[in-house]
């Protein structure tokens, strides 16, 4: 049975040194560039092509994509009921959309990772009134919530943000919660208070800097749903005003030419269901190589 | 000569699923200054938690102080907040597991530093100085090199260093050391043994060794306290207490270390196993497994005495310390 042997040994050889691609390389790269894409187009597109809010060429209304207008100028994508180019509004709406997108994730954070650390470190009392109340807001949906508070202050874009950050906080809080319940028991927390630290100095220290990982794929994956919210909420009229034509609003103007001019709201929809789904798949990539409780699959 | 810390009826207790469990249960002792202490003891006696509450880290909610006083330099540990400016500058502490003690996110020379900047407003440029003069005190080569390493590029050897480093950098009056070799290899702990001993000599500080190994303090501390099930059972100086054990667990942990020139046949175990806390023995809590145990051992509990015929400071929790005695010698 020797040649048997012999077989299963010359028949496995050992990979020895396997190249390791870490988890998810393609998706963060993938992410990265599409977002890449939109943050330029945001910064530099409103510069290279003009958008006036009030401008209207009655001539040059509801032109399809790929058409010439009056003036001699080319509609990639066409222009909407007042004869608006639609390509540079979108590029005057992506600068909005990603403004308040990230306006909010640091308003959010901010609070929610204060209050998470407030939670987690101290626990006891502080720890079930500010946990229970995180419970109560989550027990609304949020958007239902964003739309009762954008009611009472009004349309505009720092009230957007502020309605945003106010639904949003509580994931943020829950994260750092759990971080900080994690490493404030650990042992160089102990070891950092035996050689003089203080509780201001322990948690910016030890217990902050745990959270910022998972804290950073949480916010990648919520400005999604941010940017996503936003949209939705001016949709509806209560979000960013039509002076400030974000998405939502593109998308809500084209709502009426449905039939006749369907690339208003088709094209914005289809911008920002990709920019959507582009952080969604970078923010899973991250969860996916940061953090620990994946890691062993 | 008046004791720089001193231990009197501490007891501190956690609560558990299953009950109260009195972790540390009216232990007294004292250090002096200059003086190394050992605190012997298996798992579960209460030596960790000991140090834990002299530091003032007892982990909360579960842990609480019950009782006892805790006093250094005079001054009451327990009051609160007294312990506040105390930490770090005069007394210190070196943990099991230099990993963990560690904080992963900050390179070794800026957490050294950090004592330096936090305490004595050096500023960074000073602090990164201080911490390479203490790494090479430590005897870390390369130290230089090493400062912007961070602590998971350290050897386990190393990393105790570097965490020896932190606690002396402020050259404080006592040091706790908790098993500060337990996590090394053999080499290592002998090297660790003698780093720590060098910087005792040369700062003149006391020292507490906390430990389950013998053989560890043996030729290093000058008093050992022995614990088991959260009381201190025998206390005295290191070869007194081992050449003439007055406490039949302390008997017993003798005759159970191998001796290298092979003069002893069979090691001799202790029976049993180590106590449930939960459901300590009436009495005496070693009685279960001690020869000696008569109807008073499990009726009353001995109280820690001086031990008849042997020098001060040897004494012993034990109602027959003459029969112990007797078979040792």
């Amino acid at each position: 049975m020797t040649s048997t042997e012999l077989d299963l040994t010359t028949a496995a050889p050992v990979p020895v040194a396997r190249r390791r691609t870490r988890a998810g390389s393609a998706r963060i790269r993938f992410g990265l560039v599409v977002i890449a894409v939109y943050v330029v187009a945001a910064a530099v597109g409103p510069w290279l092509v003009r958008y006036n809010p009030v401008d209207t060429r009655t001539a040059d209304r509801l032109r399809p994509p790929f058409s010439r207008l009056s003036d001699g100028s080319f509609a990639i994508f066409g222009t909407d009921q007042v004869g608006q180019d639609l390509f540079a509004q979108m590029l005057q709406g992506a600068r909005i959309s990603i403004a308040v997108g990230l306006a909010t994730l640091l308003l959010a954070g901010t609070i929610g990772v204060t209050v998470g650390l407030s939670a987690g470190y101290f626990g006891g009392w502080l720890d079930g009134v500010l946990m229970r109340l995180a419970d109560v807001q989550l027990a609304f949906p949020s958007i239902l919530l964003a739309i009762f508070i954008a009611a009472l202050l009004g349309p505009s874009v720092v009230n957007v943000v502020i309605v945003l950050a106010v639904s949003n906080w509580v994931t943020f809080a829950r994260v750092a919660r759990g971080q900080a319940l994690a490493t404030r028991r650990r042992e160089f927390v102990d070891a950092s208070r035996t050689l003089g630290a203080g509780t201001w100095r322990l948690i910016s220290r030890c217990v902050l800097p745990a959270c910022v990982a998972p804290v950073l794929v949480v916010a990648t994956v919520e400005i999604g749903h941010v940017i996503l919210a936003e949209a939705s909420l001016s949709f509806l009229g209560l979000g960013t005003p039509a002076s400030t034509p974000s998405w939502g609003v593109t998308i809500a103007n084209g709502r009426n030419y449905l039939a006749d001019a369907w690339w208003i709201s088709t094209i914005p929809g289809i911008a920002l269901a990709f920019l959507v789904v582009s952080l969604g798949v970078l923010g899973d990539a991250l969860r996916d190589r940061y953090d620990p409780r994946l890691r062993s699959l | 000569m008046s004791a720089l810390l001193s231990v009197r009826d501490l007891r501190v207790e956690f609560a558990t699923s299953g009950g109260v469990v009195t972790a540390v249960d009216g232990a007294s002792f004292e250090v002096g200054p200059g003086e190394t202490v050992a605190l012997l003891g298996e798992s579960g006696s209460g030596k960790s938690v000991t140090a834990q509450a002299v530091m003032g880290i007892v982990p909360k909610p579960a842990g609480r102080i019950a009782g006892g006083s805790i006093s250094y330099d005079d001054r009451d540990l327990l009051a609160p907040g007294a312990a506040k400016g105390l930490r770090g500058r005069e007394i210190a502490m070196v943990f099991q597991d230099p990993l963990s003690s560690l904080n992963p996110v900050f390179r070794v020379g800026a957490q050294i530093g950090e004592m330096f900047r936090r305490h004595r407003g050096a500023s960074r440029k000073e602090a990164r100085a201080a911490a390479l003069d203490l790494m090479k005190r430590v005897g870390i080569p390369a130290a230089s090199k090493r400062l912007d390493d961070y602590p998971h590029q350290f050897s386990g050897g190393m990393r105790q260093r570097v965490m020896i480093a932190m606690a002396l950098a402020l050259s404080p009056r006592l040091l706790i050391a908790d098993e500060p070799t337990t996590a090394l290899d053999v080499t290592v702990q002998a090297q660790i043994m003698d780093l720590l001993t060098r910087l005792q000599a040369e700062e003149g500080m006391s020292l507490v060794l906390i430990t389950h190994d013998l053989g560890v303090v043996a030729d290093v501390a000058d008093r050992v306290v022995l614990m088991y099930a959260g009381r201190v059972v025998e206390t005295g100086p290191i070869r007194e207490v081992y050449e003439h054990s007055g406490h039949p667990y302390t008997a017993g942990l003798m005759g159970s270390v191998p001796v290298l020139d092979g003069s002893r046949d069979r090691l001799i175990p202790i029976q049993g196993s180590p106590p449930d806390l939960l459901s300590l023995p009436s009495g005496c809590s070693f009685r279960p497994r001690c020869r000696y145990a008569d109807t008073l051992c499990a009726e009353q509990e001995p109280e820690l005495l001086a031990l008849p015929d042997r020098p001060i400071g040897h004494r012993a929790a034990c109602h027959h310390p003459e029969g112990v005695l007797t078979d040792v010698g």
